[in-house]
């Protein structure tokens, strides 16, 4: 690689990292395991980012071999601007696992001349393996496959047509020839696919028209340059290779039931590099100085370039926004507890609203003896323990989905419930549903 | 040859059946815009006005929204021999949404090889959108078919006089018939003369680009359309403005960007980290976009346009199997962008029917783009010709070919059996008491015939702008309704309730709240009430009785009291 692309993906490497060190997001549930007993967090986060950019090297070796070094040097660009390259190896280094694995699928077996579709069956049952029993996700894809659902719509569609008083009445045969367990299934089964082909959430997350939470995947620039891209697919004949991938990523889609961008991870590939055909031809037409392309291509640089700070910026200022506040809110409780002498305290709850509470605590506090992991309904308790309680505010009175706990005031849980408050804390996202977004350490009879 | 008509013809035959079958059923009742659209019709090949009077409008007041008036003139042959109901308001939909299949075909046939023309015509003929829009009175239909007769002319403009009139014909009805193409169609035609694809694949900017034969037709076109479609422009235009100004992204997203970024900054332009510019430009990107997105097309539904008469029972615009298929189609239209004018004129109407739509609040709406699905038709058809192109050549053995082409077929050809099923009677359970308001369609006429024996009739209904269903299904003399446009709301101020509802008082129709406590000790008079009541209570009183009417899924929707 030239000098100037070094400096390039040390500028932009530069950035994520100095990004990542001033957000110091806690370690999210996929973390613990490695940080608490073999890394820490900090040298989970260095090795899963070391193993990004090795396979990154290596895509951009099998890339200049196979097609253009140009292309290969903007597909590197492409993908490290990217939000979701930075939360994979920084908050969910599983992703990293299945990027690197999916890369050597893709890089050693590319060559090969078995016949693909023996190797699309192959990563279809590694896929589900990875999936179902390591991350424990059940595929909905899967499920419909089943026909367990199917089979009880056929049962509802006869019966709510059945119902109607004044209806077209078309022959029973030709219903049944959709309003059948098979049929339904494959329905539902390909239904499962399509939404795989969202433009929204790949290029369009920073103005989605839902407010879908979600980490950018690109900025919205770079569809212009996919469309573009999609134009010289036949001529540089990279459309079977695209096909391949975009097809391995489809199936890894099918076989997840998780955040919506994490179900997106592997075709930040296939998309990276239309986008960088796009932008390669573009520049191809710059050097020969066609206007056009000495107007659109600083015109779009820019945009990219803007989208990439904008966000930067964004992520910087509100990152409770674009991540997960789970993580953030056991970051909370368990660091309120270590400032309260929580050893003096005969018993600690905390609120397992939310995920792995045991797991947290045993990363934060190390020994959990007198720890009880539970939602608790303080109303019905009594105890003369000494406790602190860490939890929603909700979990002081009772689950109201309705309820506005805005309006609830703290002072109103202290001096009604014989507690003194430690500490508060406002968090975004409606994680514990019903319970509120307050987040309160408190302690009850000391 | 011969088979290949009589294919096309049974296809058409087929198609028209199955858009025309059963309307007065399905969907079940009318939606307030068809009852406008019927009624107005009815009142102008009755009196040659609409219900306020106006003699043979451009443009309906209707609800204030001023409705293009040419669906409701189609309309008047229907009414004329059916008479006032739901199969005459919907017919003209329905059969120039079988006229717009036609022109798809010939659009069709300039676009794919002969040997897949008539299969792939047959699957796009019954894609939801397809038939769901042709079943329902809607304006932008009538539209959508007059901008398709327009583009066929236009993509064959320099073979013969025919296609020539069928350009300037086609596009002119359309923009009488529905506002998304009073901008498509001048932005399409523009889009087409200039080429900007061409343009930006040319080395050098020149002058002599923008001088030729091509554009300055193009232009006589263009300016013919706009001088004919003049007077539509100078009726009600103020109103049109006040929706835009409503509706469109500039005033109702501003600043664009998150709030939360531009906190402590006076002006949000000069915002250095999160300029408003930056977002607006992905809001419109998006906009456009949002009609390339399989995932839109196969079945999302949006908040926007749940419970209206635009969403499709559970599916999307496309089926599922072609909203994946489109992503081929896409690639195949994209591939030839260069090579072949029409491919770009394909993307210049989808650009130009979207435009509509960008510049409005919404992210994707059907509606508003309803002019350009046929594009998306023709790049799904593109699509089907990739894939049966792929098996046709990389499947060397002919029976394993034959199978795929089989279950292929059996795919398709089971997905149109649902489409029609889920059209026909599903949706009816499906969007029951949404748009469809019960009860009208089986009370109006017994309240009318009650209405004879009684002082006063009070009206409590959900429903805004229910008169209408009243009209339409009692067929009022139009000349009673005409009398009362002293009484109607004035656009652009509330009505009765000051909720945007513009329901008013008319004859013996009087607007209140069910009040039985209240009310029943008056004599001679009749409620039509949506909502719980105590039967026993209002039975005890004497004189009084019961109608309950039922709907398509419910027993009761709503009741009918009468006291003598």
């Amino acid at each position: 690689m030239r000098k100037g692309m070094v400096v390039l993906c040390l500028v932009i490497l530069g950035i994520w990292w100095w990004l990542s060190i001033k957000i110091n997001y806690p370690p999210s549930e996929e973390q613990l395991t490695f940080a608490r007993n073999v890394f820490g967090l900090w040298t989970l986060r260095i090795i899963t980012f070391s193993i990004l950019i090795v396979i990154l090297r290596l895509w951009y070796k099998f890339l200049e071999e196979k097609f253009d070094k140009n292309l290969a040097k903007i597909f590197i660009i492409v993908l490290l601007i990217s939000p979701l390259s930075w939360v994979s190896w920084y908050i969910y280094p599983l992703l990293v696992v299945k990027l690197v694995f999916t890369s050597f699928f893709v890089l050693s077996f590319f060559k090969l001349k078995t016949k693909k579709i023996f190797l699309i069956i192959a990563f279809i049952l590694i896929s589900y393996g990875f999936n179902h029993f390591l991350l424990k996700q059940n595929s909905v894809v899967i499920n419909k496959i089943s026909l367990k659902d199917a089979k009880n719509e056929v049962t509802t569609r006869f019966n709510r047509e059945d119902s109607l008083k004044d209806k077209i009445d078309l022959p029973f045969l030709f219903r049944r020839f959709v309003y059948n367990k098979y049929y339904l299934g494959f329905r539902d089964t390909i239904s499962e696919i399509v939404p795989y082909f969202d433009f929204e959430t790949w290029f369009f997350q920073e103005v989605h028209p839902n407010r879908q939470k979600s980490m950018v995947i690109f900025f919205w620039p770079e569809i212009f340059l996919f469309f573009y891209g999609l134009v010289f697919l036949k001529k540089i004949k990279a459309g079977n290779f695209l096909f391949f991938l975009f097809t391995l990523s489809l199936i890894d889609f099918a076989m997840t039931d998780d955040l919506i961008f994490k179900r997106f991870v592997l075709t930040i590939i296939p998309l990276s590099f239309v986008v960088s055909i796009g932008f390669w031809k573009l520049a191809e037409f710059y050097r020969k100085k066609f206007w056009a392309a000495k107007l659109f291509l600083p015109l779009v640089t820019f945009l990219v370039i803007y989208g990439f700070v904008a966000n930067v910026s964004d992520l910087n200022f509100r990152p409770d926004f674009w991540l997960d506040n789970r993580p953030m809110a056991y970051g909370y409780f368990f660091n309120e507890i270590k400032k309260s002498n929580y050893l003096e305290f005969e018993k600690i709850n905390v609120t397992n609203l939310i995920g792995p509470t045991n797991k947290y605590c045993e990363y934060y506090i190390h020994n959990c003896d007198n720890f009880v992991f539970d939602s608790f309904y303080f109303e019905s308790n009594e105890k003369k323990e000494t406790q602190i309680y860490a939890g929603f505010i909700g979990e002081f009175f009772k689950r109201d989905e309705r309820r506005d706990w805005n309006k609830t005031q703290k002072n109103y849980v202290e001096s009604n419930f014989g507690v003194r408050i430690l500490g508060t804390s406002e968090i975004r996202d409606n994680i514990a549903s019903g319970f509120g977004q307050t987040l309160i350490v408190a302690a009850k009879n000391k | 040859m011969k088979l290949n008509k009589i294919i096309l013809i049974l296809v058409l035959g087929i198609s028209l059946f199955f858009r025309i079958y059963g309307l007065e059923k399905a969907p079940a009742s009318i939606n307030f815009d068809e009852a406008s659209l019927g009624y107005n019709a009815y009142s102008l090949a009755n009196t040659g006005r609409d219900e306020y009077g106006n003699f043979l409008p451009f443009s309906l007041r209707s609800f204030n929204d001023f409705k293009p008036a040419l669906y409701s003139y189609v309309s008047i042959p229907f009414v004329k021999i059916l008479g006032l109901n739901q199969t005459s308001t919907r017919l003209a939909s329905a059969v120039f949404g079988t006229i717009s299949l036609f022109f798809l075909y010939l659009i069709l046939k300039d676009f794919i090889a002969q040997k897949w023309l008539l299969p792939i015509f047959f699957i796009l003929s019954f894609e939801p959108w397809s038939l769901h829009y042709s079943r329902t009175a809607f304006e932008s239909n009538l539209s959508a078919s007059f901008f398709l007769m327009g583009m066929y002319g236009w993509l064959n403009f320099g073979k013969n006089k025919l296609h020539k009139f069928l350009t300037v014909v086609g596009f002119l009805l359309s923009i009488y018939s529905y506002h998304s193409a009073r901008l498509a169609v001048p932005l399409v035609l523009l889009l087409s003369i200039f080429d900007p694809i061409k343009l930006i694949s040319e080395k050098k900017l020149t002058f002599k680009y923008f001088l030729n034969k091509n554009v300055i037709s193009g232009l006589v076109v263009l300016l013919v359309i706009f001088v004919l479609s003049l007077p539509i422009f100078f009726e009600g235009k103020n109103l049109v403005l006040r929706r835009f100004e409503q509706t469109n992204v500039f005033k109702q997203m501003y600043p664009f960007a998150p709030n939360e970024l531009l906190n402590n900054i006076k002006n949000p332009w000069l915002s250095l980290k999160s300029n408003p510019s930056y977002y607006l430009l992905g809001i419109l990107s998006g906009h456009v976009f949002s009609y390339f997105s399989p995932k839109n097309l196969g079945g999302l539904i949006y908040d926007w346009v749940e419970n209206s008469p635009q969403v499709i029972s559970g599916m999307g615009m496309f089926e599922w199997i072609g909203a994946i298929v489109f992503i081929f189609g896409l690639i195949n239209l994209l591939s030839n962008i260069k090579k072949y004018s029409k491919y770009r004129i394909i993307l210049y109407w989808i650009l130009a029917s979207a435009a509509p739509a960008v510049i409005t609040l919404n992210w994707y709406h059907p509606l508003r783009f309803l002019n350009g699905y046929m594009a998306l038709e023709i790049i799904l058809a593109l699509g089907l010709v990739s894939v049966f192109d792929y098996i046709a050549k990389n499947i060397k053995n002919n029976y394993l070919k034959i199978l795929s082409f089989f279950l292929i077929s059996s795919v398709f050809v089971l997905n149109i059996i649902y489409i029609i099923n889920n059209e026909l009677v599903y949706s009816v359970w499906d969007n029951n008491g949404q748009y469809q308001p019960g009860g009208f369609k089986e009370g109006a006429m017994l309240l009318k015939s009650l209405e004879k024996d009684h002082n006063i009739i009070y009206i409590d209904s959900p429903h805004a702008q229910n008169y209408i269903f009243f009209w339409f299904y009692q067929q009022r003399d139009p000349r009673e309704i005409q009398s009362y446009q002293n009484l109607r709301p004035i656009p652009g101020k509330d009505g009765k309730y000051n909720d945007g509802n513009l329901i008013f008082d008319y004859g013996k129709y009087v607007y209140k709240k069910y009040d039985w406590l209240k009310d029943r000790n008056k004599n001679n008079f009749i409620y039509w009430y949506t909502g719980d009541f105590k039967e026993d209570e209002i039975l005890r009183e004497k004189g009084t009785k019961i109608y309950k009417l039922p709907n398509a899924v419910y027993d009761n929707t709503v009741v009918i009291i009468t006291k003598d």
